[in-house]
């Protein structure tokens, strides 16, 4: 295994462990907006490092594929966390 | 089970850990805001679980699923954020909180 993998899999690691994350904060926190706030953040730098480890790890990745994927995941994913809040927020439920 | 691809088995558990407590959130949120974040949470491991296969096999082949993945997920919730607006509207005192 030559160093760029051992790189891509320390990304992967990395970004599993902000999934964890994420669980954590859905199972742990109080309400709609705290939980959305998790998910949101967690896993949109998540799927990022995971899209960089897959391109380090298989050497014949398109790194253009990668990129255009982190961008599309960079606003729809934070784009849809917003709209479940203000969604609840609508509609009166409470802290 | 071989020691190599150890990390990979790691990557996985991880990720079956935050689906399955996106399952448990559809299954018992109290709103049906919160199933629709436990939603989002198992559509987007979804395309982390691709992403994993294509890691583990060194293929090339399934990069464009994540693409489709990640854009189904987004439109779930923007037609589930859009049935509600609609809902509000003829409905004033209507209470996601009162739904199953």
């Amino acid at each position: 295994m030559s160093a760029v993998q051992v790189l891509g899999t320390l990304a992967m690691l990395l970004g599993s462990f902000l999934f964890l994350v994420a669980a954590v904060g859905i199972v742990r926190l109080p309400d709609v907006y705290c939980r959305s706030h998790a998910l949101g953040k967690a896993t949109t730098l998540g799927i990022m490092l995971f899209l960089l480890g897959y391109g380090l790890r298989v050497p014949e990745a398109s790194w253009l594929k990668i990129l255009v994927i982190v961008l599309f995941q960079m606003v729809t994913v934070p784009v849809a966390s917003h709209l479940i809040c203000l969604m609840a927020y609508r509609k009166g439920i409470g802290r | 089970m071989t020691l190599a691809n150890l990390d990979l088995y790691i990557v996985g558990l991880l990720l079956f850990v935050t689906a399955s407590v996106g399952v448990w959130r559809i299954a018992t949120g109290p709103t049906t805001l919160d199933r629709m974040v436990g939603f989002d949470s198992v559509a987007i491991t979804a395309s982390g679980l691709v992403l994993l296969f294509s890691a583990a096999t060194s293929s090339n082949d399934f990069v464009e699923f994540v693409f489709i993945l990640a854009a189904l997920g987004f439109l779930t919730t923007v037609a589930y954020f859009y049935y509600l607006m609609q809902l509000s509207k003829d409905d004033p005192n209507f209470d996601p909180e009162s739904r199953p």
